[in-house]
């Protein structure tokens, strides 16, 4: 049998490529973890299995649904409603590829690289409406969000195919917008109506502070975010191509970038955030290290491109921006957002999206560069992400639950705590067992 | 009896693509799966629905106890 070196090389580009995706997998799954820490120890002790509960439910039903259409919709709707649905069968549940098959050893990593963006997308609405939001209602969220409109968002905007890239120029490298912007946007669909939890504000309107009853342990579970989004960061790019005769990584659009550039401005813009988080709150831990969070986020539209110092300077700006948005939406409309979701996800995200369209103004979008990265498509970009993705779809199913008096839990329930009977039953379950052991004890 | 791959040998392998056994069903099992998908959603909030009944009943007149964590 002949040595074939191209054969060869090729195999062990496709191995490397396979392995490369499937380890940001497990990688990603830190996101969750660090979610399910930070929203349990920022809920009240009363609450905070029901929080954990409530944030790891997704999973299931997020996975299973982006088996069903989720992960269709990115291949069919890139050019939806303005164009036709293509992709013929692929990603629908019955293609041969979505399953195990000898002809195709990639689909299923990429189903799970997209999968778990979608249960980050469904986490970060989590967050944000804890203590208050029935689980079976989050759920119906943690579907539209992790399945559907995320993944609208990714055809659309995320994909080199996609109408907004290839009309309007879109930019997003690693999703600000695409996650962050649309997920923030939905979190304040959904409190908009859900409304903000007893006692956070005062009869005359001023808000209350609701302490995490576990800052340190809330503070972990970013840090544990921070690991999980260099699986992510890394999930974003193609990691190796030819280009031009140049072999490189490339982004999700096909335009060249390198493991370094990422690398660089990844942890600059955490530094610039955290810094600014720190000044801003005058050292509080929650709001620095979300700060952190806060930073990469702003950065992330353009960090395939930016040098490490204007990642740094945007992470500042973005941090600075989500933070005075926040209080002041807090103040003026009582949005009650128990861990800053819209803000470090929501507004972060969408002015990294706005300003990646004056730093990266005349970029080719595409790698043939048929279209060019411009401020107005990424301003519209970031209304379609936080607005008409974001928002208003979870705004009007929100109204609809409501209606149906399934979308908030009751108000007795809410003021006793939803692990109030939980802990009287663990409770009870424990004396019986104390006077059993005594009972022992005495024979 | 069979319900997918009967041989691993290299003539086989090489016109293989799906290997999971009973190909051909993948429509009919996405429409189970839907169902019990459809109908987890369905019990979990009925069963949520009643569990917050019953606690707003147990609450009645022991509301002050239980915010005060007694």
């Amino acid at each position: 049998m002949g040595y074939d070196m191209a054969v060869e090389v090729s195999a062990l580009n496709e191995i490397f490529v396979e392995f490369y995706y499937w380890i940001t997998v497990p990688l990603m799954f830190l996101i969750h973890i660090g979610f399910c820490l930070y929203e349990v120890s920022v809920s009240r002790v009363k609450n905070h299995m029901h929080t954990l509960m409530k944030n790891a439910m997704l999973i299931p039903v997020v996975t299973v649904t982006m088996f069903l259409f989720g992960f269709w919709i990115y291949f069919g709707l890139p050019k939806w409603p303005f164009g036709e649905v293509v992709g013929g069968t692929t990603a629908l549940p019955w293609d041969l590829t979505m399953g195990s098959n000898f002809k195709d050893h990639i689909m299923g990593v990429f189903w799970a690289a997209f999968l778990l963006f979608s249960w980050t997308a469904a986490s970060i609405v989590s967050g944000a409406v804890i203590e208050r939001i029935r689980t079976g209602a989050f759920l119906i969220f943690a579907v539209l969000v992790g399945s559907i409109t995320w993944m609208l968002a990714a055809a659309w905007g995320w994909s080199a195919s996609g109408w907004m890239v290839t009309d309007w120029g879109y930019h997003d490298a690693y999703a600000s917008g695409v996650i962050h912007g649309i997920c923030g946007g939905a979190a304040l669909g959904i409190l908009t109506v859900l409304g903000p939890r007893i006692g956070k504000f005062a009869p005359d309107g001023t808000p209350r502070d609701i302490p995490p009853h576990n800052p340190w342990f809330a503070v972990i579970g970013l840090f544990i975010i921070y690991t999980g989004f260099w699986g992510f960061y890394a999930a974003c790019n193609v990691p190796i191509i030819e280009f031009n005769g140049l072999w490189t990584a490339t982004t999700i659009y096909g335009t060249p970038t390198t493991l370094s550039t990422i690398t660089f401005n990844f942890l600059m813009s955490l530094s610039g955030g955290l810094l600014a988080g720190y000044m801003l709150s005058k050292g509080d831990s929650f709001w620095t290290f979300s700060g952190g969070l806060g930073g990469i986020i702003a950065a992330s539209a353009g960090n395939d491109l930016y040098h490490p110092l204007q990642a740094f300077l945007i992470g500042i700006a973005g941090v600075w921006v989500a933070y005075k948005l926040h209080y002041w939406v807090e103040r003026k409309f009582k949005i009650d957002d128990a861990v800053g979701a819209i803000a470090v996800h929501g507004y972060a995200g969408s002015f990294g999206v706005i300003i990646a369209g004056f730093m990266l103004w005349g970029y080719p979008a595409v790698a043939d560069g048929s279209v060019t990265i411009t401020p107005w498509g990424q301003i519209g970009g970031a209304i379609i992400m936080f607005v008409v993705l974001g928002f208003i779809p979870t705004y009007i199913v929100a109204r609809i639950l409501k209606a149906m008096d399934v979308l908030r839990i009751p108000h007795e329930v809410e003021l006793a705590g939803l692990d109030y009977f939980e802990e009287q039953t663990m409770a009870s379950d424990g004396q019986v067992i104390v006077d059993a052991e005594l009972a022992e004890a005495n024979k | 009896m069979s319900t997918g791959v009967e041989s691993w040998s290299a003539e086989s392998i090489a016109k293989m693509d799906a290997l999971y056994p009973f190909v051909g069903a993948e429509v009919i099992m996405t429409v189970i799966v839907v169902v019990v998908w459809l109908g987890w959603h369905i019990w979990q909030i009925k069963h949520e629905n009643k569990t917050y009944d019953d606690q707003v009943a147990k609450l009645q007149g022991n509301l002050p106890k239980a915010v005060s964590g007694d």
